[in-house]
């Protein structure tokens, strides 16, 4: 009896010992994480203090006075009409970026033909181009899509050409072909799960640039979110104004995050190297 | 004076064609034992921007009904485009393919490939590959499923069918690979450095695995390899590579009977063999490398 538990013991206590490494590893980061932001808002409070709240209010003011003008002034009902515009904006970007990204990625004629304009949008300098656009979308609502699509299609684009490419390149779509797997088969069942992991990747970024486009677009032209960030400032509101870019700061950071947890639950199931939701070793 | 010249040449068919040529592509539609895969005049140049570079230069060579050869050659001699032109992978610039009598011109079921890294889905169970293997077949599912199950048992991985690829050793993937071809049934196998991402000991378990596969069945199979153990414990028939373009510079009958085990590891013969064989491919070295000198080369010092 004792000559059969004894490995299974050592065994047990091994994996045991290795939860242990890390859930401590694990606690170690949150605590740094958590120790930082509370460095943040001590380094705040500090400077408020020898500053004065003229130039930059205490967290507490913050906290009180503009956290609750978001819900009763509107503030976030007008957040989320932004929101909703850079959602139209983002969803055009990825239905051009996904199907472009798909024909660079499977074929090396069009890769050779459209990957230099590709670049191009990500090279240009977009905010050059905001007089133009106004001049021909207006101040309003569509040239902020507009900015979206701009701003945000290259990642999408980028990263699902590189991760179809990866597939119809590599052995893995080779080895359907000598199956004799039909074409379409061979899309669900190797491409679109082969490249997805990269396609999430790209979304994630290009959300990130997205939240860029439509806040670029609203403040250049004071519209909507960015016109209201303008009047804060303007009035001297910097209470709502720091309750105001912290929602929205969080909102992309969370919806970042969320992207985030679906890649990784992606990546392993597929056995690929697993980071943590913001890129880090996990 | 390269040292090929010193080695007993009885093994050795120098002109490939001379011993294989006789028999014609239609000889009883290719179901003799004759030239059951037939190449002939093969020739395969990659052309990409300014670097044109020929991978194979009239490879000509045949394969007997339920016969086992082996290709042996340095790393980029063109082997494996050989084998991906038989799995109708690859087109040949020139030349023909033919498998039982008919022309290669694509993929087909009676001919199957074995890969090197594996290449199983990481998001299907091991069931799973084994069966997207099946897909294509025109076979009732139930079939499909009891062929899954037989292979699962024969290459010992039915307590293992619900784990993903990641959750295995190198070892039981490749033996989930070899399952999936073997479950297709195809007449010719052809195994492109199916152990060499492994270690030696797994590597030799295989061996003897595939081994006893190819005992127990009637299948043809090339195999490629730069292992000259692998193709001497392996294969009835070694086609000797050179590199630059790559070509078929000999041929040399393996006389060993199966099985073969360590104890004939251990033979002078088998060493002479491997002797052999290692001269033959030293002297292409040599011929296509000034870096590569043979021992009994004058100008190697050596």
């Amino acid at each position: 009896m004792t000559r059969t538990a004894a490995p299974e013991l050592r065994q047990r206590t091994a994996v045991a010992q290795a939860q242990a490494r890390d859930r401590r590893h694990r606690i170690t980061v949150w605590s740094l994480r958590a120790a930082a932001v509370l460095l943040v808002l001590v380094t705040w409070e500090a400077v408020a203090a020898s500053v004065g709240e003229n130039l930059l209010p205490r967290t507490w003011s913050v906290l009180s006075e503009g956290v609750p003008a978001l819900v009763s002034e509107g503030y976030a009902a007008e957040f989320g009409s932004t929101l909703i515009r850079m959602t139209i904006g983002f969803a055009i970007a990825c239905a051009v970026a996904l199907p472009l990204g798909a024909l660079l990625g499977a074929s090396r004629f069009w890769a050779d033909v459209l990957t230099p304009y590709a670049y191009g949008i990500y090279m240009a300098p977009r905010p050059a181009l905001l007089p133009l656009l106004i001049l021909t979308f207006g101040a309003g609502a569509t040239f902020g899509i507009v900015m979206v699509l701009l701003f945000a299609v290259f990642f999408p684009l980028i990263n699902t050409a590189k991760g179809v490419s990866d597939v119809v390149n590599g052995p893995l779509y080779e080895m359907s072909r000598s199956l004799q797997i039909s074409r379409l088969r061979t899309l669900s069942s190797v491409l679109v799960p082969g490249s997805l992991p990269y396609v999430i990747a790209g979304i994630r970024l290009g959300l990130g640039m997205a939240f860029n486009g439509i806040l670029l677009a609203e403040l250049w032209t004071a519209y909507s979110t960015g016109g209201l960030l303008q009047a804060m400032i303007s009035y001297h509101q910097l209470p709502e104004y720091f309750a105001f870019a912290g929602l929205i700061a969080l909102t992309a950071v969370g919806s970042y995050s969320l992207l985030g947890v679906f890649e990784r639950r992606l990546r392993r199931r597929r056995g690929m190297a697993v980071t943590g939701v913001f890129g880090e070793a996990a | 004076m390269p040292a090929v010249d010193h080695v007993d040449h009885r093994w050795l068919d120098a002109d490939p064609s001379a011993q294989h040529g006789s028999a014609s592509v239609g000889d009883a539609a290719g179901e003799g034992t004759q030239d059951y895969v037939k190449l002939v005049g093969i020739n395969k140049a990659f052309a990409h921007r300014r670097q044109n570079r020929q991978i194979l230069d009239d490879v000509s060579f045949s394969v007997r009904k339920g016969e086992f050869c082996a290709i042996v050659g340095a790393s980029g001699c063109g082997k494996s485009s050989i084998l991906r032109i038989v799995a109708g992978l690859l087109r040949s610039d020139s030349g023909s393919v033919s498998v039982a009598g008919r022309p290669i011109t694509g993929p087909s079921p009676d001919v199957g490939l074995v890969f090197q890294q594996f290449n199983l889905l990481p998001w299907k169970t091991v069931e799973e590959n084994i069966m997207f293997g099946l897909e294509s077949l025109k076979l009732p599912k139930d079939v499909k499923r009891e062929r899954c199950r037989h292979w699962m048992t024969v290459v010992g991985l039915a307590d293992w069918s619900g784990l993903y690829p990641h959750q295995l050793s190198g070892g039981m993937q490749q033996r989930v690979s070899l399952a999936r071809t073997m479950a297709r049934e195809p007449s010719l196998v052809l195994l492109d450095e199916p152990f060499g991402a492994l270690d030696a000991l797994t590597r030799r378990f295989l061996q003897q695995e595939v081994a006893r596969l190819w005992q127990e069945g009637s299948r043809t199979g090339i195999l490629v390899t730069h292992d000259i153990e692998e193709g001497l414990l392996l294969a009835d028939r070694i086609f000797v590579m050179s590199a630059n373009p790559g070509r078929i510079a000999a041929t040399v009958e393996v006389p060993f009977a199966h099985p073969r085990d360590e104890a004939l590891q251990a033979t002078a013969e088998f060493a002479q063999m491997k002797e052999h064989i290692w001269h033959l491919l030293t002297a292409e070295l040599s011929r296509n490398s000034p870096f590569v000198r043979t021992r009994n080369d004058p100008n190697s010092g050596a």
